[in-house]
């Protein structure tokens, strides 16, 4: 690790190899075939994969991604955007970060023309020609760190909100999903998350993503789908639980049975309303506010 | 006594509604009694889970080892749409899904 990478806002890359390698063929057997790790999106009785293309479909289209234009994927996962952006949208240039290692390899094997794949966080970035647009989804999650005070949490928020400012062409788009805290405090995030599942990672409210995004982006658009991801999470499990044994061979009883728990506990969390899930279309700021 | 299995269309070998539903009443009172350390019959049927002092890890648990005895799918979030043991009991014999294979694994389980 070098001294820069220490000062990442949020989730150390560690922390996040923790979660996001457990194994790129154990999350195989539950998510859907384009291994699209986050909130989904319904119109109706789609499937699994369907809603999943309706979800980066959205964004892409929240992004205002147009045919040759320079996308930037902050979190990047497997892959799934990046290639749906080729494939469907025509960009010219792709760049996805992710410090999840056994993912970007996964994205280079895809062996997508123009795309890179980088082992980087946003903080790192060095952006020499600015971005046409910037989708971010399932990793805001990772911007904060339960330990931290709400001063420096804002903060570093507010830092990734001035790197898209600073990455994106003037009249350039952010679509941003996440996680947030709806019906419930910071001090009930739950020890078995904090400990055995997403380490030093911590949820935004809605009120401190406006608050970091002032003066930089203007929301355009903005819709909170907290029972789809219920409705994902429902799908995960039952997928899971139906290869429960190929699991275990793959990552041990311990580690499925603590997936279980999760995925069951993210599905009480969301149906309940202590959790929401948030899609966001940001309009960067062009002009700087008159004197 | 009439069974399911005697009546027309209903599930080979199957229980009647009433009798799967006491089923799963008596074990949910079994299993609230061994986590709160008191007795079944004194787990009142009525009393709301978060009464009881359930939370959602305990919920999570609970709604997985009751999956696992009536082989099919119970939603995590069941116990806070169908508070009570009474009412989730309830919705799990009649849920139009999963009830056919309920009523018949219940059967096998007598």
């Amino acid at each position: 690790m070098t001294a820069i990478t220490d000062s990442i806002p949020g989730t150390a890359p560690e922390a996040i190899q923790y979660h996001y390698d457990v194994g790129n063929d154990f999350y195989s057997l539950w998510l859907d075939p384009t291994m699209t790790y986050s909130c989904a999106l319904w119109y109706a009785d789609e499937d699994l994969q369907a809603a999943q293309l309706n979800k980066i479909d959205w964004h892409l289209r929240h992004a205002n991604v147009k045919p040759g234009d320079k996308l930037l994927d902050v979190g990047c996962g497997w892959g799934g955007l990046l290639s749906r952006a080729r494939e469907r949208f025509g960009i010219g240039q792709g760049v996805g970060l992710s410090l999840s290692e056994e993912q970007v390899t996964a994205v280079r094997e895809l062996k997508l023309p123009n795309v890179e794949a980088r082992l980087e966080s946003w903080f790192d970035h060095q952006v020499d020609v600015p971005y046409d647009a910037i989708v971010s989804i399932g990793a805001f999650e990772h911007f904060a760190r339960i330990d931290q005070n709400l001063e420096s949490k804002l903060a570093g928020y507010r830092q990734f909100f001035r790197f898209c400012h600073d990455a994106l062409q003037p009249g350039g788009k952010l679509s941003l999903q996440t996680i947030s805290y709806e019906n419930s405090k910071r001090e009930d995030f739950s020890p078995f998350f904090a400990e055995k599942i997403f380490p030093e990672s911590d949820l935004p409210y809605m009120s401190e993503i406006m608050a970091a995004s002032q003066g930089l982006f203007e929301v355009e658009e903005l819709r909170n789908d907290r029972h789809h991801y219920a409705r994902t999470l429902r799908s995960w499990l039952a997928n899971l639980r139906e290869n429960r044994d190929e699991a275990i061979r793959m990552v041990g009883k311990e580690k499925v049975a603590e997936f279980e728990k999760y995925l069951a506990l993210m599905v009480v969390g969301f149906h309940v309303g202590s959790m929401n899930l948030t899609r966001i279309q940001f309009a960067r700021v062009n002009k700087h506010r008159m004197p | 006594m009439e069974t399911a299995a005697t009546k027309p269309g209903n599930f080979d070998g199957a229980l009647a509604l009433e009798q799967a539903e006491v089923m799963v009443i008596e074990w949910l009172q079994q299993y609230l009694g061994e986590l709160l350390d008191i007795e079944p019959d004194d787990v009142d049927i009525d009393t709301p889970f978060d009464r009881y002092g359930l939370d959602s890890s305990a919920a999570v648990g609970m709604t997985g080892d009751l999956s696992a005895w009536i082989g099919a799918a119970v939603d995590p979030a069941a116990p806070y749409d169908y508070p009570s043991i009474r009412q989730l009991s309830h919705a799990m014999v009649t849920d139009a899904k999963n009830s056919a294979v309920v009523l018949a694994n219940l059967a096998s389980c007598r």
